[in-house]
């Protein structure tokens, strides 16, 4: 269910005041989003394009506290979306999958015909920079990616201290970061 | 990995994430005080400061190093949101248009004959030279604050992030620095703030990537 600008933007107030729940509404809305943008934009096959909105994510959560509230949140969606999609062109410069950035007819075609895929989308690159995180990071990350665990119930169950969990976690999702912005194609 | 479960260990890293304009601004300060500090102890300062700031050309190196380095600064914070869209030279003109004035005056008040003198100075490298030192600590703390940004320029952020280390540096180095001109400034002084600008420039471009 889309949701407009200005609920966006209150998602992701709230989810900085601290409420898990408002921020992941908040992150699968700018999924929906930053989806359909680069997919215009680029008009990328499915798997290359997840990875691109994994770490479109990824950029937004870790550099989330460069929105600044009294501006508009989608041009700063957009902004972190373009970068990172540029970032991969540069990349991969795989050619044929690259279309103009101007739209093409056939572009606008595909769009229309395709409706939001059912499929649960999956991206690559992350998983396999997840396997490359040492291993306390990967439990980490990996174990929070888990339906319904959370921070305290992972942390009982690795046996480890909370805030040593969050650190792990942080640590985890920063180097993802720079192992996906490492990939070569 | 599912888009949906990497959502959901987003969400579980929930540290409050401290704006960039926080630790920019403490780190410009931080290290400003450090470079200080560090500069007095070994290098001094200039025996008659007390009165040599009743000069006014005196004044002028502060002020000018001053606004430089707040102009740096503002854009640099600027720079570091995705979505920024500002010019860096609607924040560099009032800091050249000061220079300009200065100049203007300095040579509308001094005789033609002593221009060039007064554009060397004395021993004119060795004021560069400390300069950038005296800036290496407040460019690299600047740097270090900035990785918590997403600028869309790297490059140009770093540069910000340098000028705004190189103005720090200059303005501590203003406190020993015998060459009192406003030509000696604007060419020397300005030459440090370029080299700044660049080393910014450069190391940015690595570490400001994100």
């Amino acid at each position: 269910m889309p949701i407009s600008e200005a609920d966006l933007a209150a998602a992701l107030l709230k989810g900085r005041r601290g409420d898990e729940a408002a921020y992941a509404t908040a992150l699968f809305e700018i999924a929906r989003l930053v989806r359909s943008r680069v997919r215009r934009r680029l008009g990328w096959a499915t798997n290359d394009l997840e990875d691109v909105v994994q770490e479109v994510l990824l950029s937004v959560h870790l550099k989330r506290a460069t929105w600044d509230e009294a501006r508009p949140v989608l041009p700063w969606v957009n902004a972190i979306a373009d970068h990172k999609a540029i970032d991969a062109l540069r990349r991969r410069g795989r050619e044929g999958r690259l279309v103009a950035s101007s739209v093409t007819v056939e572009a606008v075609a595909e769009l229309v015909a395709s409706p939001e895929p059912e499929w649960d989308p999956v991206g690559l690159d992350l998983e396999r920079a997840l396997a490359a995180l040492p291993q306390r990071e990967q439990e980490v990350v990996r174990g929070l990616t888990m339906q319904g665990r959370t921070v305290r119930e992972l942390a009982s169950a690795l046996g480890m201290k909370e805030g040593t969990l969050r650190v792990a976690l942080h640590r985890g999702l920063k180097r993802l970061a720079l192992a996906a912005r490492r990939e070569l194609s | 990995m599912k888009t949906d479960d990497l959502v959901r260990a987003l969400a579980a890293d929930s540290r409050r994430a401290a704006p960039p304009r926080t630790l920019v601004v403490r780190a410009a300060l931080a290290s400003g005080a450090i470079a200080c500090l560090a500069f007095v102890a070994l290098v001094g300062v200039r025996p008659d400061l007390l009165s040599a700031l009743a000069d006014p050309r005196v004044a002028f190196k502060f002020a000018f190093a001053g606004s430089a380095a707040i102009a740096a600064v503002a854009y640099a914070l600027r720079a570091s949101r995705p979505d920024d869209r500002s010019s860096p030279l609607v924040f560099a003109l009032p800091v050249m248009a000061l220079l300009a004035v200065g100049v203007a005056l300095e040579l509308s008040l001094t005789p033609k004959v002593i221009w060039p003198s007064a554009a060397v100075g004395t021993a004119p490298f060795r004021c560069l030279a400390l300069i950038v030192a005296v800036a290496l600590v407040p460019i690299a703390a600047l740097l270090q604050a900035m990785r918590s940004g997403a600028p869309r320029h790297p490059t140009l952020a770093g540069a910000a992030a340098g000028l705004g280390g190189g103005a720090i540096g200059a303005a501590v180095f203003a406190l020993y620095c015998p060459n009192d001109s406003v030509l000696f400034v604007a060419i020397w002084y300005g030459l440090g703030l370029v080299i700044a600008g660049a080393l910014g420039a450069a190391v940015g471009a690595r570490r400001l990537a994100w």
